[in-house]
């Protein structure tokens, strides 16, 4: 049925923005270590950059630069990636705990001023005139969703491989040596600020391009779009699907994200009228209760992260013949 | 092989038939999709208002002799769950009427990535942003955003007009440095141009300073024969006193905001007798006061929160708008059909049950009936906006009163969209 | 006599008004296998600390090979060529034992990500390269057989010797060892001082803190006895043996194993 297919071109493509939000908070988190209480506050600078430069102009407002889409949404990475420098250059010393209230803050900071600089931003009222690209080549329905979401899949492969590449590389070896141990890591020559910042900001990068592509969807983002739940939800989606796992990640989010959408639809179709005016609390017990249980009985997540890149696969066969117990 | 073949489609068929049939015999029924924050306790009523529109008018007889399911989704205040249960309500419960949503940053994405691809018509009960009213003018909405909330508009054609009326020329404008401060001072500074009242100066006042001379300053050097304070109490309080204490013209026109007891004790009435202030106001008709009535008998209580009257109306008028529109209208002929049930010519129908009856019988004749709501005779300008009552008050020695009444057709005679 | 490898002067470490060292000066000689002793709270560890990095000094210099190093983080004295150890381990517990030993290697090409991804062929010619030699250095120290083992899964003395293959890995001239006897069976210890002193015979400079006196009497020349943040005997095994000093000093406090 062609409603069916409608909804589900839809259902993949905001799953597939949020899973490259995942994948940027995944090479924080899950390969560095870095706890990012302020997901929301990147993922909200590279939504409000790309509409801003890749918006119509519009009267009483800075912006609306009218930049190609390709152009508008890399600008929109990297200011997340900027806004991400200036923070780690101030917070990436702080321990955990204090770098994710540190972060939380700037999220929270962040959303007041996507509130209040009306003259930038527009305010509470929100951000619009952003024209969607080739809408005269696919129109406006089915066929332009499609395309959209080829383009979101595309997006999404490419930061899949790359951050693939970047975990199996040495740069990985060295984000996974810091997170393991720094003492160990610095006493062996390593600078871990320098990875670090290198880390977050990639990350952070990854975390704007998703929110670009998230805004331009819609054409639109208000500050409803990056309040603190957004950040709850990418957390959420990681921790399911297996920190430091890309994959994971990804299915992770679309795990998340149909649990987070089909029941709501499952309880609106099958739940008592009466009973439909709470769906929404039931659903928050429901997605509450299985984050819980994930945490509870599966810490490490669905896909847990593959630890050991240089398995005998990849290593040569010297150490044959040989066993490999361990005198504990 | 072919025989079994054409036994197999006959019984097809035959099934198929019997199963139309088999639903034709029963009741029919019409989906409409609800987008609410029912997780969020002020939203919760919102919605309960809205599935209580939908029981007066299945009471009523249903929509073209079909009841009314009304499926209700939880926006969770969240962009993203909003637009996917609009997206999910269009596409696989194939609703053809959405009401919602209340916050304005889940009703726009709702509008521009679901409502408007779709062709279905978005009855909103609580959005204020003027930000649809630019969508609408840009053509962007298609016709298919309509809204029983007034907005800043309202706001600004009401005091422009107050100021009018006091013989103002000049005034200066100081407005707090907010999205509402800034919309508003916007609107009535064109709204004053369009009566030939000059704005000698816009300024700006942002909350919470311990003076704001220089903002009266600057002001006061533009010499106008009065204000306009578009501001709330606690900045007001202090910026008043400043402008009167340096001799400003104690000739102002204050936003609903102002009348405060708090506000009116910090300046004192004394220097407050030659100031107005604009507000918004119940609508004083009879379906105002019915619906009161039969909301009070429903619920146990009365509708005593934001945007219970609003919801109603927009749940009710989607829903005349499907009866006009007739069976299997797409969601177009639906928006089309909101200006046959909101014709000031039509038929006089209430906001219930019986008025639902007769508002189809009425519609089935070919005629338009006009509704009259919970928030008084809804009429929607081209944009989708609505007017609404206001008064004129002024301050007095324990409080402030009622000076004019502006009934909902006084203010839409106001209002031009600029 | 030849310029030390290490050159220590007036050291000093204070927290609040207490010197944990005080005003420590050394000379480290080139090949040798250094031991330093002390009591509990002699100020080895916190001198261990300071020489390392891990801790400012509050006075005094450093100088390894005649260069100022002097309060430079542990990361820029691993570059310099001073390597080390730790008395708990501290492995890099989720990773293969071979990754341990790649990942310490200065100037990998695949460490930065623009030559990552410019330079494909480098990094992997590069990783290649580094891949067999960790496996020799494994092989040496003979953890071979547990090349792909979760590093955190291997006993506490293997831990030491991959410890001290990992340093091997950054080819340092001086390798600091903290307490590299504690805790581990009769066997590995024989292996690692085995190790030490074959390592020293082709050139590199070792100190070695250690609570156990019979272990660096036997196996450290010369012999360096810290108390109370001083140094209270700086001279042969043999004599610090006689040393009525350290032995009060030793007796002094509590003994340890």
């Amino acid at each position: 049925m062609i409603g069916v297919l409608s909804y589900l071109v839809f259902f993949a493509t905001m799953a597939s923005i949020l899973a490259i939000a995942v994948l940027g908070l995944n090479l924080q988190w899950g390969n560095t270590g870095l706890f990012n209480g302020g997901v929301a506050a990147f993922f909200g600078m590279g939504a409000y950059v790309t509409l801003i430069l890749g918006g119509l102009p519009q009267p009483d407002r800075l912006g609306g630069f009218a930049l190609p889409y390709l152009l508008a949404l890399l600008g929109g990475g990297a200011g997340a990636g900027l806004l991400a420098w200036v923070v780690g250059r101030c917070t990436l010393h702080l321990r955990h705990d204090y770098l994710a209230i540190a972060t939380f803050g700037i999220a929270i900071t962040f959303e007041n001023v996507a509130r209040n600089a009306s003259w930038l931003t527009g305010g509470a009222q929100g951000l619009r005139g952003f024209e969607k690209p080739l809408q005269d080549t696919f129109g406006a329905g089915l066929s332009y969703n499609a395309g959209f979401l080829a383009f979101v899949l595309c997006v999404l492969a490419l930061v899949y491989l790359f951050l693939e590449r970047l975990v199996a590389s040495p740069f990985g070896r060295l984000l996974r040596g810091i997170r393991e141990d720094e003492t160990a890591a610095r006493s062996l020559g390593k600078a871990p600020a320098r990875i670090r910042l290198t880390a977050f900001v990639t990350g952070a990068v990854i975390l704007g391009l998703s929110g670009g592509l998230f805004a331009t969807f819609y054409g639109f983002v208000s500050p409803q779009d990056v309040l603190p739940i957004l950040t709850f939800q990418i957390w959420a989606m990681l921790i399911v699907g297996g920190s430091g796992n890309n994959l994971g990640a990804i299915i992770g989010t679309v795990l998340v994200w149909a649990a987070w959408t089909l029941s709501g639809w499952a309880l609106s179709r099958f739940a008592p009228l009466d009973m439909q005016l709470y769906t929404g609390s039931i659903q928050y017990i429901l997605i509450g209760s299985v984050i819980v249980a994930m945490l509870f009985w599966r810490p490490q997540g669905l896909f847990p992260e593959r630890l050991l890149i240089s398995r005998p696969a990849r290593s040569r066969g010297t150490t044959s013949g040989q066993t490999g117990s361990t005198d504990t | 092989m072919t025989t079994t073949l054409k036994t197999f489609g006959a019984g097809l068929a035959l099934g198929l038939s019997a199963l139309a049939s088999g639903a034709a015999a029963q009741s029919c029924e019409v989906k409409i999709g609800g987008i609410f924050p029912t997780s969020v306790d002020w939203g919760r009523p919102i919605a309960e208002t809205a599935k209580f529109a939908v029981d007066q008018v299945n009471a009523g007889g249903g929509i073209n002799g079909c009841t009314v399911d009304l499926l209700l989704r939880d926006s969770q205040s969240d962009p993203k769950v909003g637009v996917d249960a609009a997206k999910a309500l269009v596409d696989l419960d194939g609703v053809k009427v959405l009401l919602g949503a209340v916050g304005s940053g889940v009703s726009m994405p709702i509008l521009t990535t679901v409502a408007v691809p779709a062709g279905i018509p978005e009855f909103s009960c609580c959005s204020a942003a003027t930000a649809f009213t630019a969508l609408a003018e840009e053509g962007k909405s298609k016709g298919l955003w309509f809204r029983t909330y007034p907005t800043t508009d309202v706001q600004a054609a009401v005091t422009a007009k107050i100021v009018a009326d006091q013989g103002l020329e000049k005034v200066a404008i100081f407005y707090k440095n907010d999205d509402w401060g800034q919309d508003y001072a916007k609107l009535l500074a064109g709204y004053l141009d369009q009566m030939g009242v000059t704005v000698t100066e816009s300024v700006a006042a942002n909350a919470a300073q311990p003076s704001y001379r220089a903002e009266v300053t600057t002001a006061l050097a533009t010499a106008p024969d009065g204000i306009v304070g578009l501001l709330y109490p606690t900045e007001a309080s202090v910026l008043i006193r400043e402008w009167i204490s340096l001799g400003g013209s104690q000739k102002m026109v204050f936003s609903n905001s102002l009348r405060s007891d708090e506000f009116r004790e910090a300046v004192g009435d004394k220097y407050l007798t030659q100031a107005v202030g604009m507000d918004n106001a119940a609508p004083r008709v009879a379906s105002a006061d019915a619906f009161v009535a039969s909301y009070t008998e429903n619920f146990g209580s009365g509708p005593n929160g934001p945007g219970l009257p609003n919801s109603y109306d927009a749940a009710m008028i989607a829903m005349l708008a499907m009866q006009a529109a007739g069976p299997d209208a797409s969601g177009a002929d639906i928006a089309a059909a909101v200006a046959k049930v909101t014709d000031p010519a039509g038929t006089p129908v209430t906001a219930d049950a019986d008025g639902f009856a007769k508002a189809a019988e009425v519609l089935s004749a070919g005629d338009t009936v006009m509704y009259q709501g919970a928030t008084g005779n809804v009429v929607f300008d081209a944009n989708g906006d609505v007017a609404a009552p206001a008064v004129m008050w002024k301050f007095t020695e324990t409080g402030t009163e009622e000076v004019t009444y502006f009934t909902m057709e006084d203010v839409r005679s106001m209002l031009t969209g600029n | 006599m030849a310029e030390p490898i290490l050159d220590i002067r007036d050291l000093t470490r204070a927290f609040g008004p207490f010197k944990a060292v005080d005003g420590v000066s050394l000379s480290i000689a080139r090949g040798t296998i250094t031991g330093l002793i002390g009591p509990n709270g002699a100020g080895k560890s916190t001198l261990f600390n300071v020489l390392t990095g891990e801790l400012a000094p509050t006075a005094g210099t450093v100088a390894l090979n005649g260069q100022d190093v002097t309060g430079l983080s542990p990361d820029r004295l691993f570059v310099a060529g001073m390597g080390r150890t730790f008395q708990i381990p501290r492995p890099f517990a989720r990773m293969s034992v071979l990754e341990n030993l790649m990942l310490a290697p200065q100037g990998q090409a695949g460490e930065t990500l623009p030559s990552l991804f410019l330079s494909p062929g480098k990094v992997r010619k590069q990783e290649r390269q580094l891949r067999d030699r960790a496996r020799e250095v494994l092989e040496f120290v003979t953890l071979g057989a547990l090349a792909d083992h979760p590093a955190g899964k291997i006993s506490g003395g293997q831990m030491k010797l991959l410890e001290l293959a990992r340093v091997l890995m950054g080819d340092p001239e001086l390798i600091l060892l903290d307490e590299p006897a504690a805790g581990v069976n009769p066997t590995l210890t024989g292996i690692l001082i085995e190790k030490i002193e074959e390592l020293n015979r082709q050139g590199k400079t070792f100190v070695i803190i250690e609570h156990d006196m019979d272990f660096i009497m036997s196996h450290c020349d010369p012999v360096i006895a810290l108390a109370e943040g001083k140094v209270i005997f700086q001279g042969s095994a043999s004599d610090a043996q006689a040393n009525p000093l350290l032995l009060d000093a030793y007796l002094g406090g509590p003994v340890h194993g």
